[in-house]
């Protein structure tokens, strides 16, 4: 397991060396597949692959795959994911590891999966295969673990096809929410710490914040410090590309959230939307949140209602992190870590908390675990 | 009659009213009705709260000088909440978008429907029914069954005005049950007498229809017109408009220009037809001199050049006591005479493994 991690250093370290050839070309795919900015992809390769450091990947060694032969199954999501998922099966004992790309992000895996073969690390791509195939195949492969990211219908797709035998972790979508109390005190810090959570990545991550949950006397002056502290980030942290259909999805909720907001900030690379109720609003992504008003907990948590099982991060700030203290409900196992740290999650999650096949027919999960 | 809104909107009113009197195919005067929308909207902005802060957001600093100033409020934000010129409770009609049960829905409160009515009769008039009088086949539900369907209502009215049928029912949507038998006879009937048809309705029921006649076909006689209008919703099958087309014209015998697509929306009051008899190519779209279809950059919302494909925004001056000013989320273009909608905007590309929450919009306020 010790050269295994060797390995992995290796090629996390290559990635993280911008100037040499592999870290730059991981700098274009961060751009060109993964929608970042140039600023925000040397982020993400220098502070999130950072977080590789031997103690950190010893700490995810298990075994818990030893000798087992594991299919992933990679979706659309935050640019460093392929990375994450195909270092965790290596370190959790997987004999070989057989990946099938995203299509959003085929060259950045493909890039990954050849310079760990090239360091001896069991990993192979799969291109080929539409996923109906591959899923179909992969017992008689060999294959006795499934681990697939998508949205919650596509992994019951996925789950129905699969053959009996296999196992399978699915890692559905999820959704953020940011929670700022504490009195006047903390409107501006606690506006520089959610606008960092909301500017990394866009909001394209299960981890980032959709709307944020503010104490109710100190929503509008924590409105129009987020859409400060936004503004603030847009040199530092510069928004990605949007492509039509992103613009016009923006629009349409700017323009729905101003139409009913107390008051709405907008720049050109943000919108915060100050609210009078408390509800929790989706956000269309690309710096885009609702400011509600909170009154109490128990408020809080019934405003997200049938959704608190797909929360999957909370980021506070001003109040104690313990499940306790905050009210949470059972229903909901997010991530809870202070506001600024909602996209900095220890290396092996837990960014979906909920069971592996939580969202998918019981049958399903009864007749194959 | 005039609806009651204050002075300022009543002389407005009146305005708009005079125009759409002059008719869809007057060639109005851009300047002066340029001069009126914008009066309309600096109104509105006095009228309605929702509308003033769609203005300010996404004018920010700018002010507005001319017509491609004017924010359209997005179609969303119908959803969002009641955006009127008026008391809600002097709403005389409201229409409602479709979609699902669980969809949240579009509204578009109407303080009167007279220049509703009217707005829709000249288009059709001059674009959907020239001949003045024909027998009727509509392929929706009635008034009375659809009170919230601003197309069952535009069909009333067309069905009102120029329908040459006065005994017999020509709704042909009944509980939500397409009437096939009595639309065979009503084809049979039409055929037989050579009177010109108007089969009018929603393009899934076309559908319906077509698939429930099977082999069965009709020659519907010289000058009919069919106007298939909205989108699928899931209703029926989905086909692309030329497998539409081919199939209304295999099922009605009817040529490509005796087939003409109506572009309208229930944020509207007035439509824009494709305009066969002027000689425009299929697909291009004839808006009255009262209803501005633009094409916008999605990222800057100003006009977009020629012949380059924008999102449509609206300004329908019909829209009195509800907002001239509609941004829609459908791609179009500017063509030679008219212009050409070239869809919806494909989707926001999934946002990585974040949630599609909804923007749960409904009684946000």
């Amino acid at each position: 397991m010790e050269d295994r991690l060797r390995a992995v250093l290796d090629v996390v370290e290559d990635l993280q060396e911008i100037r040499g050839p592999m870290g730059a070309q991981a700098l274009d795919l961060f751009e060109s597949e993964g929608g970042l900015s140039e600023p925000m992809a040397r982020w993400a390769l220098s502070t999130v692959c950072g977080r590789y450091t031997p103690e950190a990947l010893r700490g995810c060694i298990r075994t818990d795959l030893s000798g087992g032969v594991a299919a992933l199954m990679l979706a659309r999501s935050v640019p460093t994911a392929p990375l994450r998922a195909l270092v965790l099966l290596l370190l959790r004992g997987a004999r070989a590891v057989w990946a099938r790309p995203s299509r959003s992000q085929p060259s950045f895996t493909r890039l990954l999966i050849q310079a760990m073969s090239k360091r001896g690390l069991p990993v192979h791509l799969v291109e080929a295969l539409e996923p109906t195939q591959f899923l179909r195949g992969a017992g008689s492969n060999g294959v006795t673990h499934l681990v697939a990211y998508g949205n919650d219908d596509t992994l019951a797709a996925m789950a129905q096809l699969l053959p009996r035998g296999v196992r399978m972790e699915g890692h559905g979508h999820g959704f953020g929410l940011g929670l700022v109390v504490g009195g006047a005190r903390i409107v501006e810090e606690g506006a520089a710490r959610v606008a960092r959570d909301v500017a990394l990545y866009d909001q394209h991550g299960c981890l980032s914040p959709q709307t944020v949950l503010v104490e109710a006397a100190h929503a509008p002056g924590f409105a129009r410090a987020l859409a400060n502290a936004l503004k603030a980030l847009e040199d530092e942290l510069p928004r990605g590309p949007v492509d039509a259909g992103r613009a016009v999805a923006i629009h349409q909720w700017q323009g729905a959230m101003a139409a009913v907001a107390e008051e709405f900030h907008r720049g050109p690379t943000y919108g915060v939307a100050l609210l009078e109720h408390t509800r929790i609003i989706g956000s269309p992504g690309g710096r885009n949140i609702a400011v509600v008003p909170m009154k109490s907990w128990e408020k809080a948590w019934s405003a997200v209602g049938s959704e608190l099982s797909a929360l999957t991060c909370l980021g506070v700030h001003g109040a104690p992190l313990e499940r306790q203290a905050l009210g949470l409900p059972l229903a909901a196992q997010p991530r809870v870590v202070q506001a600024g740290f909602m996209q900095d999650p220890p290396l092996d999650g837990p960014e979906d908390p909920r069971p592996a096949l939580g969202n998918q027919p019981a049958s399903v999960a009864r007749g194959d675990w | 009659m005039t609806p009651p809104l204050d002075p300022a909107g009543q002389k407005l009113w009146k305005r708009v009213q005079a125009l759409v009197d002059r008719g869809a195919e007057a060639s109005g005067d851009a300047t002066s009705i340029g001069a009126l929308a914008l009066e309309l909207f600096a109104w509105q902005r006095t009228q309605c709260r929702s509308i003033d802060r769609v203005a300010r957001v996404f004018l920010g600093a700018r002010t507005v000088q001319d017509l491609d100033d004017i924010p359209g409020v997005p179609t969303d934000a119908f959803k969002a909440t009641r955006i009127c010129c008026f008391e809600e409770h002097r709403a005389v009609r409201i229409f409602r978008t479709s979609g699902t049960t669980l969809d949240v829905k579009g509204e578009h409160l109407l303080l009167d429907t007279t220049l509703y009515a009217k707005a829709a009769l000249e288009s059709a008039r001059l674009h959907l029914l020239p001949l003045g009088a024909y027998r009727f086949i509509l392929l929706a539900g009635n008034e009375s069954e659809a009170p919230e369907s601003s197309l069952s209502f535009m069909l009333a009215r067309f069905a009102e005005r120029f329908a040459c049928q006065s005994d017999s029912n020509p709704w042909m949507v009944r509980k939500g049950e397409l009437a096939v038998d009595r639309c065979k006879r009503a084809f049979e009937d039409a055929e037989r007498d050579g009177s010109p048809v108007a089969l009018l309705g929603a393009t899934f029921a076309f559908v319906h229809l077509a698939d429930a006649l099977g082999d069965w076909r009709v020659q519907l006689p010289k000058g009919s017109v069919v106007m298939p209008t909205g989108g699928f919703k899931g209703r029926s099958r989905e086909l692309s408009p030329a497998e539409l087309f081919q199939l209304i014209g295999r099922q009605f015998g009817v040529p490509r220009t005796a087939i003409v697509q109506e572009y309208g929306m229930t944020e509207l009051s007035s439509q824009a037809y494709e305009a066969h008899a002027l000689g425009l190519p299929a697909g291009v779209y004839v808006a009255p001199p009262w209803m501005m279809v633009t094409p916008m950059d999605p990222n800057t919302l100003r006009p977009v050049p020629l012949e380059t494909p924008g999102i449509l925004r609206i300004i329908d001056l019909a829209n009195v006591s509800s907002c001239i000013a509609i941004q829609t989320a459908d791609l179009g273009v500017t063509r030679a005479g008219g212009f050409e909608v070239l869809g919806r905007v494909p989707g926001a590309t999934p946002r990585g493994c974040a949630r599609a929450l909804d923007a749960v919009l409904s009684g946000v306020t």
